[in-house]
């Protein structure tokens, strides 16, 4: 898989503003990418509940709350943090910045569920 | 028993340290007919709160300490705006300015202090202020307001609170102290230039050094001048420069007297019927200016008057705690080095703001000095009091271990820890009046044993106490909104205003854990808009979606767009324009809303912008916590019944409040005759006509609730009707929590209370609320217009990937 490390140059880190998520679509594929000052982070911007966009909710912390039904989602491992009962979890994607441009990996995490990863299944109770 | 002669006791003063030793009288004996006299005319009340009600944060009725129901019930007779000026030690008679004489057997000097005025020029100038009693503070708060500038002659602790206070009421404040160090009684310089730099922070200026000659201008203040030639203008000065003991009785009976009249250990003078406690008196050298010691002089006096004479009045540990939030100052015991043989133990963080210095000699703990983090003050006080041997704990004495278990912090202390160091409430004391008098909250442990009345800042361990012991313990009612800022709405409003916080990131770094929430992100971002008029950081990542592209987002992503149609009334052109951009963008459903007004549904987020264009309509606000529609009937234009213009009444009221948010949505109306056709009854706020005269109902709902509005009041022309729904208008958005519907409001405060707030208001509060509406209105524009200036250059659309390229 390494071998095939394919990086997508996204956007300019400006064209992203703190702490709110924006799409960008790679290969018919929806992906919500977030300023969180210090990093950034990428997800399907599909919520597991009822597909709401991860994109156009509210950050807080390290988690996105979708805006349609409140589900919150760990945006650095993708498992859903609110319901806690819930195990369903979201593809991330590998980010990394070079010369302030913002590069997704594509092929990264493909299972990318943290139950496949190792992660506890739910690794916070919701609050 | 019962033929023992009843004394009659004088206690001149009616102030905390004279009615506390009454209290501690009565708990002895009640063989004294009770008279006293109190130039002032409230009852006893908390001075040292003074600055909390100056800041807003308490209003007078909170700072009561005895009302006058407690008088009545005690037999005491109180004698309100009554001056004693002569006392006669021969024939035992006090007499008033009021003329009256009254005889005594006892008599209790309880007359304080009063405010040092040192000596500057011209000083007797209308603006010119001192800050000591409710009179004061009353006077200063009628005086300030926004952009006058203040200056407050003094940086102790008086004059910071008074400065605090004032610049929460607007002001811009100087603070002009003679010493390099600010609190320099309480503080070294160390600990004054921390203090200093918070203030400073604040917005407060501090200047140092300055010895303040004269106050200039022609009648009004206009300045004050420093000795050198420099000079600061001032609308309004503040001297809080010291106090000094009130003599003038002590002197007029022949009492011994220095700086304040002379008591020995028992509390007596040199008169073997006359006693004097509090700032009036010097004991062993010292005249005190704090609440413990006049309350422990009052315990020491009460039992020698009762004839129970036995336990001496020692002296008091001085400690003091300044009263403004954001800004922990605490100190207790020797402040100063000192090459005595004592060691002195120091930390400091310039960053942080914190300062911690203690001295200790023995091992034993003899001074303290905490700025920017006071929580273990309680720890030090007890070490201070208790002078326990130290030499265990040395490693941890700058930092005691914090207890993840709230009820550890209380189970370490002894019954005779004390609680409360203004009111000498010991732990025990507590625990007992928990179990045998049946206190379950802080309001009844404050009436039963009176601790937590003095500064406050034992409420947190009371709360604490009352946690782990009182079997039915209820924590006051204060909501907070989320974990991540613990603070009620009230709390946060006061913070966000003395505080001059203006994004809500910086709220959260500040007074939460600095990440925030979905819930208390936009709560938080609502209030900044409110209180500062719409002129605040606003930070759309702390918005919902809705408020961040100005559309209703929807079960599948897309949006919802409701163009402005005021009143409801629209036009032909408006109609094509509509249906025009219905075809074009091929939005899914055209619907008309309960609100009179047009949804198009299903409209791409990356559309809105030119959705928006084509329309070339405002923002109908269907999508925010904010001003949606006035709903109207037909009024006088064409219905055969109407009596009122409601349609041109309905569409102004729009025009007013339009782009405006609000706690909740909120939802108008406005009909020309009581059939109420548009149905104003159950509206936010409705305009109901009526021959001759408008209804202002407010508080209605036709929603997840159904209510009836309240008749807010009932007035002849529609600029009035206006006017008044204006008021309430402002008024529901500066004091309703957020998401609370105009419903939930208006049954929570009570329509008495509103109507007094907003119809009955004074002139001065009324156009208060009138301004502070008009510039949030000034501010706030159609947020439509963001389609030609965007808030963010990617605000609607997708981003296009640059290009795939292999790592």
């Amino acid at each position: 898989m390494n071998a095939n490390k394919e990086w997508a140059c996204i956007a300019n880190c400006d064209d992203l503003p703190l702490r709110e998520g924006r799409v960008v679509t790679v290969n018919d594929r929806e992906i919500a990418v977030f300023n969180l000052g210090d990093r950034f982070l990428a997800i399907d911007n599909r919520c597991p509940h009822l597909g709401g966009p991860l994109a156009d909710g509210i950050v807080t912390g390290e988690s996105v709350v979708c805006p349609l039904h409140g589900w919150k989602i760990n945006l650095e491992h993708g498992n859903v943090q609110r319901p806690a009962e819930s195990l369903a979890c979201v593809k991330t994607f590998a980010t990394k910045i070079e010369a302030g441009t913002l590069l997704l990996e594509l092929a990264s995490g493909t299972p990318n569920c943290p139950r496949t990863n190792g992660h506890a299944v739910v690794s916070e109770a919701a609050h | 028993m019962g033929g023992e002669v009843v004394q009659k006791l004088v206690v001149v003063g009616n102030g905390m340290a004279g009615v506390a030793c009454v209290e501690q009288i009565l708990r002895h004996s009640p063989k004294f007919q009770i008279t006293i006299f109190g130039d002032e005319t409230h009852v006893n009340y908390n001075r040292i709160l003074l600055s909390s009600v100056l800041a807003g944060e308490k209003s007078i009725h909170d700072i009561v300490l005895n009302g006058l129901d407690w008088y009545e019930k005690n037999g005491i007779d109180l004698r309100l705006g009554v001056r004693i000026i002569d006392v006669d030690p021969v024939a035992r008679t006090v007499t008033g300015d009021d003329r009256s004489v009254t005889a005594f057997d006892k008599l209790l000097l309880a007359t304080g202090s009063n405010p040092l005025i040192p000596s500057i020029e011209e000083v007797k100038k209308d603006g010119v202020f001192v800050f000591r009693n409710l009179d004061d503070t009353r006077a200063l708060l009628d005086r300030a307001r926004p952009g006058l500038k203040a200056v407050v002659i003094g940086g102790g602790l008086l004059g910071l609170e008074a400065a605090r206070g004032l610049q929460v009421q607007g002001c811009d404040v100087t603070v002009v102290h003679l010493i390099e160090t600010l609190m320099e009684r309480q503080l070294d310089a160390t600990g004054g230039s921390y203090l200093a730099t918070k203030m400073n922070q604040m917005g407060i200026t501090v200047l140092l050094g300055l010895s303040t000659t004269k106050v200039l201008g022609n009648g009004h203040v206009q300045g004050v001048e420093f000795k050198g030639g420099g000079s600061v203008p001032a609308d309004l000065v503040v001297i809080a420069a010291g106090i000094r003991p009130n003599i003038t009785l002590g002197e007029k009976a022949g009492l011994e007297i220095k700086r304040g009249i002379v008591v020995n250990d028992y509390m007596q003078t040199s008169h073997p019927d006359i006693f004097a406690v509090g700032e009036c008196v010097q004991h062993n050298g010292i005249c005190y200016g704090l609440v413990a010691p006049l309350i422990e002089q009052g315990k020491v006096l009460a039992a020698t008057i009762t004839g129970n004479k036995g336990p001496k009045y020692e002296g008091s540990v001085l400690a003091s705690k300044l009263k403004i939030m954001g800004v922990d100052v605490f100190s207790a015991g020797e402040i100063n080095d000192k090459s005595d043989g004592s060691e002195v133990i120091r930390y400091e963080d310039p960053s942080l703001g914190t300062y911690k210095k203690l001295t200790l000699k023995n091992n034993k703990l003899l001074g303290v000095i905490l700025v920017g983090e006071t929580d273990d003050s309680h720890n030090y006080m007890e070490w201070l009091r208790s002078q326990a041997d130290l030499s265990a704990m040395r490693r941890q004495l700058l930092f005691p271990e914090a207890s993840a278990d709230g009820g550890l912090d209380v189970a370490q202390m002894s019954d005779s820890e004390t609680v409360c160091g203004c009111m000498g409430v010991s732990k025990g004391i507590i625990i007992h009046a928990i179990h045998e008098k049946g206190v379950n909250t802080l309001a009844q442990l404050k009436e039963c044993t009176r601790a937590s009345t003095g500064c406050g800042s034992c409420t947190g361990l009371c709360q604490q106490l009352l946690k782990a012991v009182a079997p039915e313990f209820q924590e006051d009612i204060k909501k907070t909104i989320c974990k991540c800022i613990p603070f009620s709405e009230d709390n946060l409003r006061e913070i966000l205003r003395s505080q001059r916080l203006k994004s809500v990131q910086e709220v959260l770094d500040i007074y939460g854990n600095g990440v925030g929430c979905e819930v208390c992100k936009p709560a938080l971002s609502y209030m900044l808009d409110v209180l500062w008029c719409g002129d605040h950081d606003e930070d759309r990542s702390a918005r919902f979606i809705n408020d961040r592209v100005h559309a209703n987002i929807q079960k599948d992503g897309t949006f919802s767009v409701v163009p402005r149609i005021r009143g409801g009334v629209t036009s032909p052109d408006e109609l094509r324009r509509i249906a025009d951009v219905a075809e074009k963008y091929q939005v899914r459903m055209v619907k008309i809303t309960g609100s009179q007004r047009i949804d198009l549904l299903g409209v791409k987020k990356s559309d809105l912008p030119k959705v928006w264009a084509d329309l070339g309509m405002p923002s109908g606000q269907a999508y925010t916590k904010g001003v949606r529609m006035v709903k109207t009937c037909v009024g006088t234009d064409f219905c055969r019944f109407g009596v009122q213009d409601s349609t041109r009444a309905g569409i102004e009221l729009e025009t007013r409040f339009e782009n405006l948010f609000t706690p909740h949505k909120l939802k108008m109306g406005a009909v020309g005759c009581p059939r109420n056709c548009a149905e104003a009854t159950v509206k936010d706020i409705g305009l109901v006509g009526q021959e001759g005269s408008w209804q202002v109902v407010v508080g209605g709902a036709a929603g997840k609730k159904v209510r009836k509005a309240d008749l807010l009041v009932t007035v002849e022309t529609t600029e009035e009707a206006l006017d008044i729904a204006a008021l309430f208008f402002q008024y529901y958005r500066e004091n309703a929590n957020y998401l609370e519907r105009t419903y939930d409001f208006v049954e929570r405060v009570g329509i008495e209370k509103v109507r007094k707030d907003t119809v009955y208001a004074t002139e001065t509060a009324k156009d208060a609320l009138r301004e502070r509406l008009g510039k949030s209105k000034a501010h706030s524009r159609d947020a439509w217009l963001e389609r030609d200036e965007p808030h963010h250059p990617t605000q609607f659309v997708q981003i296009k990937p640059f290009e795939t390229v292999l790592a």
